[in-house]
């Protein structure tokens, strides 16, 4: 058998397997809790289901801590260490962990953390995710607790990418490669992100922790840290989405990138390039921010999905040219040569589509004129599921399906109904979305449970909050049935479909020539088109407002 | 027309003090607010969108507004404040 990803996975020693289901199993659990929270959060905020507002921040606090947090970092950790146990093998060499104590270490940590992180929410006044302490400063206890389990989780996110990055360094030496190719650098990238936000979470946090001991001062400055650690937590997921699709690549296909190892090295170091300059759009609507900090942070803004955008190029075009080169003709006839047969070639088609909506109204929000109209608002939400559901999970998703068949010895469950689930989370996030995005161009709050306000309120907006429930619903029975069918597919008869393994071809030996494709660059314009028509939406929008309002200074 | 009126407005959990105001339309108001506890927001609502206004605790925050369409709006918090923050609404009027 030819040395590939899949075929390493099969070598990888049993501990080492181990603890990566560990990892895959806990994303799982918390995804599912994290998807409960966000159900009911969204059938309250409906007034599909009557229980006291107190309540449905509770649920919301356990949707943010358990879907945002522990999901995605569960199972970025389960695939950066997964993979990089198997990069080390790329080449000849044995696959394997190394430093595999700090691993299991971090991933005790993370444990630990989520179930603070689940006790936090019920025991006192609801968090939210963020755990202000302002907001808490009465209940020392809530902030121990709270606090404690996202330095755990800092604690674990520094841990275990340790083990990642010692694995793949172990790999270069004067026997083996000098330099580590696309994927083994991209996963190097990856783990060095992953431990910088272990960092801020740890800096946001520990003040907080120390205080609630009464081993500190109040944390005044605990936005600052949860800022610098909440910028981190928005293009991480990003990042580690363009590498899962890099990966389903080469795992899937055989494809590498037609721009050649280096090319694909510049795009993942841009994400460290622009991600730190673009946090300021975050605080557009703080007062006291001057002018020309807003004006600097709209345009930086905009460099933020270039390395997205650029892999996102990179990763279609390789495709495209690698299945013209096996026979595909016609605009758009190389997508049926993709191996639809492994239910990831769909998850990941489909986060490729949310995504080009996800960024045409990212675009609307970091435009520093709307942020008064749109901040705070339901928009926000409403856009950043296109991400957070559309986008992410269906990635990390997809790139679970493909680890853990290799990890288990066992085939994935209903891969039929697999194939069909991104599509049906993604009709409910449309309405979703779509009606929470109307819904703050409208002035709909976020973080409210009752938008009637008394009956104060325009009715129209109870109208897009039942839109919301009815579309939130059918996202997270999809994403549910998915995440269980994955949790099923632990156990059962062992045996592999080899269909489902490769997806029955290897395109990395056809000759790729210069043969031209179109698709991406298509998807690009199309991209701008979509983002010319929402910035429109807002500007009109803003002049219908009928106030004059200049200066919102702080003093 | 007058000149520039003062409008001092507090924000506490879980109300916003004085809870209604009536405005002239075309007149410049500058509003002087304060979250006297915790963040709060202080946003209204016109129908079509709304203008969110954020506020700093303890710090004084001001807007020049002046109202272009007679009607009466709904003045809401829009930064979690606690469990009450549902409940914390005034009412602006514009003739
Ligand atoms: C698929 C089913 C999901 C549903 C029905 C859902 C629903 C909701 C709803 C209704 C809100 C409340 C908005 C508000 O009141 O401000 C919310 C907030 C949020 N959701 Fe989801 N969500 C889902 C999945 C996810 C996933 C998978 C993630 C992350 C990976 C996520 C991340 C968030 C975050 C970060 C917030 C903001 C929390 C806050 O403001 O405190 N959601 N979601």
């Amino acid at each position: 058998m030819s040395d590939t990803i899949i075929s390493r996975l099969r070598t990888l020693p049993p501990q080492d397997r181990r603890l990566v289901i560990a990892l895959a199993i806990a994303s799982l659990l918390a995804l599912i809790i994290g998807l409960t929270g966000g159900l009911l959060t969204a059938l309250v905020r409906a007034g599909f289901l009557n229980v006291l507002p107190e309540s449905g921040y509770r649920y919301l606090s356990v949707h943010g801590v358990s879907a945002f947090f522990y999901w995605l970092y569960f199972a970025q950790a389960a695939l950066v260490l997964g993979f990089s146990a198997v990069e080390r093998g790329n080449g000849g060499g044995p696959t394997g962990l190394l430093r595999r104590s700090l691993a299991s270490l971090g991933i005790g940590a993370m444990m630990l953390g989520f179930a603070l992180g689940l006790v936090a929410t019920v025991m006192g006044s609801p968090p939210l995710y963020d755990g202000n302490a302002e907001l808490l400063a009465d209940e020392p206890l809530t902030v121990l607790v709270f606090s404690a389990g996202y330095v755990l989780l800092g604690l674990g996110l520094m841990l275990v990418p340790a083990s990642a990055i010692a694995t793949l360094l172990s790999s270069l030496g004067r026997d083996r490669r000098k330099v580590l190719d696309a994927l083994g650098f991209a996963l190097l990238a990856w783990s060095g992100f992953l431990i910088v936000t272990g960092f801020a979470a740890i800096h946001a946090f520990l003040p907080s922790l120390l205080w609630s001991l009464g081993l500190a001062d109040f944390p005044v400055g605990q936005e600052t840290g949860w800022h610098i650690l909440f910028h981190n937590l928005h293009y991480l997921p990003l990042m580690a989405t363009v590498l899962v699709w890099y990966i389903l690549m080469q795992a899937l296909t055989g494809t590498k990138s037609v721009f050649g190892a280096r090319f694909s090295k510049i795009v993942f170091s841009l994400y460290l390039v622009f991600v730190p300059p673009t946090s300021l759009y975050h605080m557009f609507l703080d007062p006291g921010l001057p002018e020309y900090v807003k004006v600097a942070g709209s345009v930086l803004s905009l460099f933020v999905s270039v390395p997205t955008l650029t892999a996102f190029l990179v990763i279609i075009a390789s495709l495209e040219v690698h299945a013209r080169a096996a026979g595909a003709t016609g605009l758009f006839g190389w997508i049926r040569k993709l191996p639809w047969e492994h239910p990831a070639t769909t998850a990941a088609s489909v986060a490729v589509i949310n995504m080009m909506l996800g960024i045409s109204l990212a675009f609307v929000l970091i435009q520093e004129k709307l942020a008064p109209l749109l901040s705070d608002t339901f928009f926000v939400p409403g856009y950043f599921h296109f991400f957070t559901v559309g986008t992410v999970s269906l990635s990390l998703l997809a790139g679970l399906s493909v680890l853990l068949p290799g990890l288990t010895g066992r085939s994935l469950r209903m891969p039929s109904l697999l194939r069909i689930l991104p599509w049906v989370a993604s009709a409910g996030l449309l309405v979703f979305g779509g009606a929470g995005v109307i819904a703050g161009f409208m002035g709909v709050p976020r973080r409210v449970m009752d938008v009637s306000y008394g009956g104060e309120a325009p009715a129209f907006w109870s109208t897009l909050m039942a839109l919301v429930g009815a579309g939130g619903g059918v996202m997270a029975l999809a994403l549910l049935a998915y995440a269980a069918t994955l949790l099923a597919s632990f156990v059962g008869r062992r045996g592999v479909n080899e269909n489902q393994e490769l997806a029955g071809f290897q395109w990395s030996d056809l000759p790729s020539g210069s043969t031209a494709a179109w698709t991406g660059p298509l998807s690009i314009l199309v991209i701008a088109a979509a983002m010319y028509g929402f910035g429109a939406i807002g500007f009109e929008l803003l002049q219908a407002v009928p106030l004059i309002a200049t200066g919102t200074a702080g003093h | 027309m007058l000149g520039t009126v003062e409008v001092l407005m507090l924000a506490e959990r879980y109300y916003f003090d004085p809870p209604a105001l009536r405005f002239d339309l075309g007149q410049p108001y500058r509003f002087r607010m304060l979250a006297a506890d915790v963040a709060h927001g202080a946003s209204i609502q016109f129908g079509e969108g709304a203008r969110m206004i954020r506020l700093a605790a303890g710090t004084e925050t001001e807007l020049n507004v002046t109202f272009t369409r007679p009607g009466s709006f709904l003045v809401y918090c829009t930064s979690y404040c606690g469990p009450g923050h549902d409940g914390m609404q005034a009412r602006i009027t514009v003739a």
